[in-house]
C-alpha cells in the first residue's frame, strides 16, 4: 500500500472487539491467508485485562518484504464493535488517511477515534453473520479486510478450512460463506476505493509462520538442548510449551517445576550430569534465577535461560514488552560472576540466537542468558524459512583420567575438561563454594583470584566471531540499539532520504555481555557520533556502553519504556534531525 | 572370600581425603559411614553415584565421599537432585541436607519432590537446630528451645517431616537414627534400592548446639510394627510417634517417575515442516 | 534399628567368631584413624597422637586375626547381620563421647571401655560355645582383649581426670558457609 507519509510497502489493519468475538482468530487467519499469497507479515495480539470476555486487538501489518515491526499509523481499522476500544488508544493510532469500518449496529463511533480525522465506512458485520446458519461477525470483517489487503478469497478460504477445519464441515462452510460475504461487500463498492488494492504479490508461499517464542524453541532443540525445566510466565510460557513435546520427540524432556528456583536448579542438575539445558522465563522469574545463574559460574555449569522481557519493574505489565531486564541480566548477580548475555533482534533472529546461546553456553561452560521480548515472543511472523547453522564446537569433556586430573584446571583458554558423572577416576564435587583447581572448597586468596581470572577469561578470550553485533553501513553517524528495537530503527533509516540514510552505520548487538571492546572499536572505526535507541526508562544499554566502551564524544540517547512500540515514523524524524545537526 | 582376599567394595573405598569440617563428636560422621556402608553392601561403583546437597552442616558431605557431588545453594538440592537424575538415569543419586536446608527453606521442593516420586534417595540429616549459623532453631526445634534469635523458644508448632512426607506421596518414608550405623546402612541399602522417591531422617545430634541430644541414644528405639505398604495404615501410625521410632514407616509401590533423558537422540519427522503456515 | 534377639548367645561357629573378630579390629582400625584425624584438624594433637597410635594396635591385632584365620572362608555378613550384644561392634566409639577438646584421660577411658566391650563379647562367645575348639579361641581373643585393658589401665594411670572446665573454649564456634 502506498502511504502519504512514505514509500514503504505495507498494509496495517488492526482488528477489535470484545472476548468472544474471534478477533484474534480472524487476525491469525487474515496472517495465514497473506502467507499462503505469499505475503510477508506480522500480528501482535493486544488484551485488555480480562480472562474471558474481555476487548482484544489483532494488529496486522502486512507488506512485500519482510516485516519486523508496526508502522506508525494503521491504514484500517476494522472494529466488530468497540467494547472498551480506548484500551487500545496508543496501540492503534489512526489519521486522517485511515479508514474506519464499523457495524452500525454496535454503538457509535468513540470520539477519540472519530477525533482522528479517519474516513468511516459502515460494514453490517452482524447482520450479514446472521443470514449464514452459524455464522459470525468475525468471518465477515475476515473477509472485508482481506478484500481490502487485496488477498485473493482462495487463499481466505485455505487459512479458514486449516484454522476451522477441526470443528467439522458446517463450521468451516459456515465460515467460509461469512467470509465470502466480506469480500462481496468489498466488491460491491464504497470502501473499496478508500484503499488503493496492493498489487499482486508472487505466489512463492515458501515461507514459514512462527513466532518468537516458538523460533527460540526450535533454536534451542537445533543447538541441542534436550533437558528443559518450565515454570510457567507469561510472556514465555509458550517457549516451553512448545518445547515439551518436541524435547520428548528428540529423545529428552521437560520437567514443570514447582516454582523458578526449582527449574534453574533442575537444568543446572541435568547439565551437571552432561545433558544441555535450558529454561525460560520472564522478569521477575528471571530474578529467582539470579542465586542459581551465580551457582553455574561458579560451579561452572552451561545453562540457557531465555528470558522473554516484560515491562518492569516487579509484576510491571505483563502482557507488554519493554528491553528492561538490561541490569538484570548483565549485573543481576552477586560477587564477580561473569556470564554471557546475548538478544535476539527479529523473530527469525530467535532461532539464531538461541542457537548460538546453547553453543556458547557448552563451550565455555557458562550460563547464557538470551533476551527477547513479548513483542517478538508472543507476534506471528511471516518469515522466510530459516536454515539450520552448524556451530561446531561442544563441551570439553574429560574422559580418559589421569591420577593428576584437576576439574578447575588453569587453562590457556579458561575452559577446564569437564568429566561427567560415571566416568572413572573424575570424582569431584561441584560447588557454589570458592575452590582450588583441585575442586575443593578455599578461602585462600591465591585460590580465589585464580579461579576469578579463569572464569573472566574463560569468555573474555572466546572468538564470538561476526555474530557479536549486525552491522549495517558504514556512515559515520552511528546508531547503537540491540532487541526487537533495531527493526523499527532499521525501517527508519530506511526511511530517510539516501543521502542522509548513507550517512547512518546500523550496530545491533546481540552479544550485550561481556563487552568487545577491541571489536567495537573497529565496529565504530571513523564514527563522529553515536545514537543510543533502546526501549527502558533508564538507558540500560547506554549506562553499559558508558561503562565499558570508548566512545566518540557526540553521544545522544533516545529511550522510552515499554508499553509503546518505537514507530519507524517518530525514530525516522529524531534520526533525520540528529544526521543535520 | 577368605580374610586374605578382599573382593567387594568397603565402605572405606567410598570415602574422599577431604577432611570433613565437622565439630568432633558430630553425628553426620556416622551418616558418613553408614552411606559408605550401604553403598558398599549394594556393590555401587563409586563413580556412578552422584550425592547433591544444599548448605549446612550437613550438605558438606559430597565433599567427603569419592562420588560424584555437587554442594549447591541453600535448600535447593532436592531440585538439583531432580535435574541430574532425570538427565542420568543410569546413576544412584543420594540427595542430603539438614533439617534447616531440607525443611525450611528447601521446603517447598520437599513437597514436589514426592508428589513427583523421582527414584532418588532423600537423606536429612535431623539435629533440630541450625547448626552452621550457630544455633537457631529450626523447623523441627521445640517451641520453648531457648536461643538468641528467639529468646524463650520459637513458640510455633515443630513441622513432623514423616507426615509430610508421607502425604506428599513420597514411596518410602523411614527413620534412622545416626548413632546406629549398621540399622541405618540397613534402612539406607532399603530406601536406596526401594523405586520411587525415599525418604530418610536421620536424627544425627549436634554436639555444639545441642549437648542435650547426647540422651537421643536413651530414648530411641526399634519401632514396634513392621514397615507397611498401605499408606492409610501409615498415616494412622505416624500420627502416634513420639519422634523417636525407629525403623521404615512405609514402603509403597507407586511408579517412579518416569520421565528421563534417553541415550536414542533422534527425530523422526522433520521439525521444520511444523513451521509452514 | 534392631532389637536385641535371641540369636546373640546361640553360639558362633569358627567361621563367625573369626569374622566378627576380625570386622571388630578392622572396624576399630578406622574409628580410631578417623578420630585421630579429627583431633588434628582441631588441633587437639596429644589425643591425636593417642588415637593413632590405638589404631595401630587394632591395626596388629587385626593381622594377627587374619593370620589365625588361614585360608578359613569367612561369611560375607551385611552390616546389619552381625550378632552384636549392642548395636553396634563392642569397639565402636560412641560418638557422645567424643569431643574436640576431649584430654587424654577422657580418650582412654572411652579406649578402656571399647577393650572391656571386646573382652566381655568373646568372653560370652567362649562360654555359649559348644565347640572346643572355638570355645578355645573365643577365650584366647579375650584373652588378648584383657591385655589390651591391662595396657589402657597403665596408660590412663599415667594422666589425672579432667577438670570441671575441660572443655572450656575461649573462642566460640564458627560459621564457615
Amino acid at each position: 500500500m502506498t502511504n502519504p507519509t512514505g514509500n514503504h510497502d505495507t498494509i496495517s489493519i488492526a482488528l477489535i472487539g470484545k472476548g468472544g468475538g474471534g478477533v484474534l482468530t480472524a487476525g491469525e487467519m487474515l496472517l495465514r491467508a497473506s502467507a499462503y499469497f505469499g505475503r510477508y507479515g506480522m500480528m501482535i495480539p493486544a488484551v485488555g485485562p480480562q480472562i474471558r470476555g474481555g476487548e482484544s486487538a489483532a494488529l496486522l501489518r502486512l507488506g512485500e518484504s519482510p516485516v519486523n515491526c508496526l508502522d506508525d499509523t494503521f491504514d484500517v481499522l476494522l472494529a466488530i464493535d468497540w467494547q472498551h476500544a480506548e484500551r487500545f488508544r496508543a496501540d492503534i493510532p489512526l489519521d486522517a488517511d485511515s479508514l474506519v469500518i464499523f457495524d452500525p449496529a454496535a454503538g457509535s463511533v468513540p470520539d477519540f477515534i472519530v477525533g482522528t480525522g479517519a474516513r468511516m465506512h459502515e460494514l453490517e458485520m452482524k447482520a450479514l453473520g446472521d443470514t449464514v446458519t452459524g455464522g459470525r461477525p468475525n468471518m465477515v470483517a475476515l473477509g472485508f479486510a482481506a478484500a481490502i489487503a487485496g488477498i485473493p478469497e482462495s487463499a481466505v478460504l485455505k487459512a479458514t478450512e486449516k484454522k476451522i477445519g477441526r470443528k467439522g464441515r458446517d463450521a468451516v462452510d459456515a465460515s467460509s460463506e461469512c467470509v465470502r460475504l466480506g469480500y462481496a461487500q468489498v466488491a460491491s463498492g464504497g470502501a473499496a476505493a478508500a484503499i488503493e488494492p496492493a498489487a499482486a504479490a508472487n505466489t512463492n508461499s515458501d515461507r514459514w509462520l512462527t513466532s518468537g517464542n516458538h523460533a527460540a524453541g526450535l533454536g534451542a532443540l537445533r543447538g541441542g538442548i534436550r533437558f528443559a525445566a518450565a515454570y510457567p510466565i507469561t510472556p514465555a510460557t509458550e517457549v516451553l510449551e512448545w518445547l515439551a513435546p518436541r524435547l520428548n520427540d528428540a529423545g529428552g524432556t521437560l520437567v514443570q517445576a514447582e516454582d523458578e528456583l526449582a527449574s534453574i536448579n533442575m537444568a543446572i542438575g541435568a547439565s551437571f550430569g552432561g545433558i544441555p539445558s535450558l529454561t525460560a522465563t520472564s522478569g521477575p522469574g528471571l530474578s529467582l534465577m539470579i542465586e542459581g545463574l551465580g551457582l553455574a559460574v561458579s560451579a561452572e555449569v552451561p545453562l540457557v535461560v531465555i528470558n522473554v522481557m516484560r515491562c518492569g519493574p516487579s509484576t510491571g505489565i505483563p502482557t507488554k514488552p519493554e528491553q528492561s531486564d538490561f541490569n538484570a541480566a548483565v549485573y543481576g548477580l552477586h560477587g564477580d560472576a561473569p556470564h554471557i548475555v546475548v538478544a535476539a533482534n527479529s523473530v527469525t533472529d530467535c532461532v539464531y540466537t538461541t542457537q548460538w546461546a546453547v553453543h556458547l553456553a557448552e563451550a565455555m561452560q557458562v550460563p547464557v542468558i538470551v533476551l527477547s521480548d513479548q513483542f517478538m515472543g508472543q507476534a506471528s511472523a511471516i518469515v522466510d524459512p530459516i536454515p539450520s547453522i552448524n556451530f561446531l564446537s561442544k563441551r570439553k569433556l574429560a574422559e580418559n583420567i589421569g591420577a593428576s586430573f584437576e576439574r578447575y584446571a588453569l587453562t590457556a583458554d579458561g575452559i577446564s575438561p569437564m568429566p561427567l558423572p560415571g566416568t572413572p577416576g573424575g570424582q569431584y564435587t561441584a560447588d557454589g563454594l570458592e575452590h582450588s583447581t583441585a575442586a575443593k572448597p578455599s578461602g585462600l586468596a591465591d585460590d580465589h583470584l585464580a579461579q576469578l581470572d579463569k572464569r573472566a577469561r574463560k569468555i573474555d578470550a572466546f572468538d564470538y566471531g561476526q555474530h557479536w553485533a549486525d552491522i549495517d553501513g558504514d556512515g559515520e553517524f552511528a546508531v547503537l540499539t540491540w532487541g526487537s528495537t533495531t527493526s523499527a530503527v532499521r525501517e527508519a533509516i530506511g526511511r530517510l532520504p539516501v543521502d542522509l540514510a548513507n550517512k547512518i552505520r546500523l550496530v545491533s548487538l546481540r552479544l550485550l555481555s561481556p563487552a568487545r571492546p577491541l571489536q567495537m572499536a573497529d565496529a565504530l572505526n571513523d564514527v563522529e557520533r553515536v545514537m543510543v535507541i533502546e526501549q527502558n526508562h533508564t538507558g540500560q544499554l547506554y549506562r553499559f556502553l558508558r561503562a565499558w566502551y570508548e566512545l566518540p564524544a557526540d553521544v545522544q540517547t533516545m529511550y522510552q519504556p515499554g508499553p509503546s512500540l518505537f514507530r519507524p515514523g517518530q525514530l525516522a524524524s529524531t534520526l533525520h534531525d540528529w544526521c543535520l545537526q | 572370600m577368605s580374610a586374605q582376599t578382599p573382593c567387594k567394595l568397603k565402605a572405606s573405598d567410598y570415602k574422599s581425603d577431604t577432611k570433613p569440617v565437622w565439630c568432633p563428636g558430630c553425628g553426620d560422621f556416622h551418616v558418613l559411614l553408614s552411606l559408605s556402608k550401604a553403598a558398599a553392601e549394594i556393590g555401587l561403583q563409586p563413580e556412578k553415584i552422584a550425592v547433591i546437597s544444599g548448605i549446612g552442616c550437613s550438605s558438606r558431605i559430597p565433599a567427603y565421599m569419592n562420588c560424584y557431588g555437587f554442594h549447591g545453594i541453600h535448600g535447593r538440592a532436592l531440585p538439583l537432585a531432580t535435574g541430574v537424575k532425570v538427565a542420568r538415569p543410569d546413576l544412584t543419586v543420594i540427595c542430603a541436607g539438614g533439617d534447616g536446608d531440607g525443611f525450611s527453606i528447601g521446603g517447598n521442593h520437599l513437597l514436589h519432590a514426592c508428589r513427583r516420586n523421582i527414584d532418588i534417595t532423600y537423606v536429612v540429616m535431623d539435629n533440630e537446630v541450625y547448626g552452621m549459623t550457630k544455633g537457631q532453631p529450626s523447623p523441627t526445634t521445640a517451641p520453648d528451645w531457648d536461643s538468641k534469635i528467639a529468646p524463650g523458644g520459637i513458640g510455633i508448632s515443630p513441622f513432623y517431616p514423616l507426615v509430610i512426607a508421607l502425604a506428599s506421596g513420597a514411596n518410602f518414608v523411614a527413620r534412622a537414627f545416626s548413632g546406629d550405623p549398621n540399622g541405618t546402612t540397613q534402612i539406607l541399602v532399603d530406601a536406596i534400592r526401594h523405586p520411587g522417591f525415599s525418604f530418610v531422617q536421620i536424627l544425627s545430634p549436634c554436639v555444639t548446639f545441642r549437648p542435650d541430644q547426647r540422651d537421643w541414644k536413651k530414648q530411641v528405639h526399634a519401632a514396634p510394627v513392621k514397615p507397611t505398604s498401605d499408606a492409610s495404615q501409615a498415616a494412622r501410625r505416624v500420627m502416634t510417634d513420639d519422634g523417636f521410632n525407629i525403623g521404615v514407616l512405609y514402603k509403597g509401590s507407586r511408579d517412579p517417575y518416569q520421565q528421563h533423558v534417553g541415550h536414542d537422540i533422534r527425530f523422526d519427522r522433520d521439525i521444520d515442516e511444523e513451521f509452514l503456515p | 534399628m534392631r532389637e536385641k534377639s535371641e540369636s546373640v548367645s546361640a553360639p558362633f561357629s569358627m567361621a563367625e567368631l573369626l569374622a566378627h573378630a576380625l570386622t571388630i579390629e578392622l572396624e576399630a582400625v578406622q574409628s580410631y584413624r578417623e578420630l585421630a584425624q579429627q583431633m588434628q584438624q582441631c588441633g587437639n594433637d596429644e589425643v591425636a597422637e593417642l588415637f593413632d597410635r590405638m589404631s595401630a594396635l587394632e591395626a596388629e591385632h587385626a593381622a594377627k586375626i587374619r593370620r589365625t584365620a588361614g585360608a578359613i572362608e569367612l561369611p560375607e555378613l551385611a552390616p546389619w547381620e552381625y550378632r552384636w550384644p549392642g548395636l553396634e561392634s563392642p569397639e565402636n566409639i560412641d560418638l557422645a563421647g567424643v569431643h574436640y577438646l576431649m584430654t587424654p584421660y577422657q580418650a582412654l577411658q572411652l579406649a578402656l571401655d571399647n577393650e572391656n566391650n571386646a573382652m566381655a563379647f568373646f568372653e560370652a562367645a567362649a562360654n555359649t560355645s559348644t565347640d572346643d575348639r572355638v570355645r578355645a579361641l573365643a577365650q584366647e581373643f579375650a584373652d588378648d582383649e584383657r591385655q589390651h585393658v591391662a595396657w589402657m589401665q597403665d596408660w590412663l594411670s599415667k594422666y589425672t581426670p579432667p577438670g570441671d572446665d575441660w572443655d572450656y573454649d575461649p573462642d566460640p564456634p564458627v560459621a564457615i558457609d
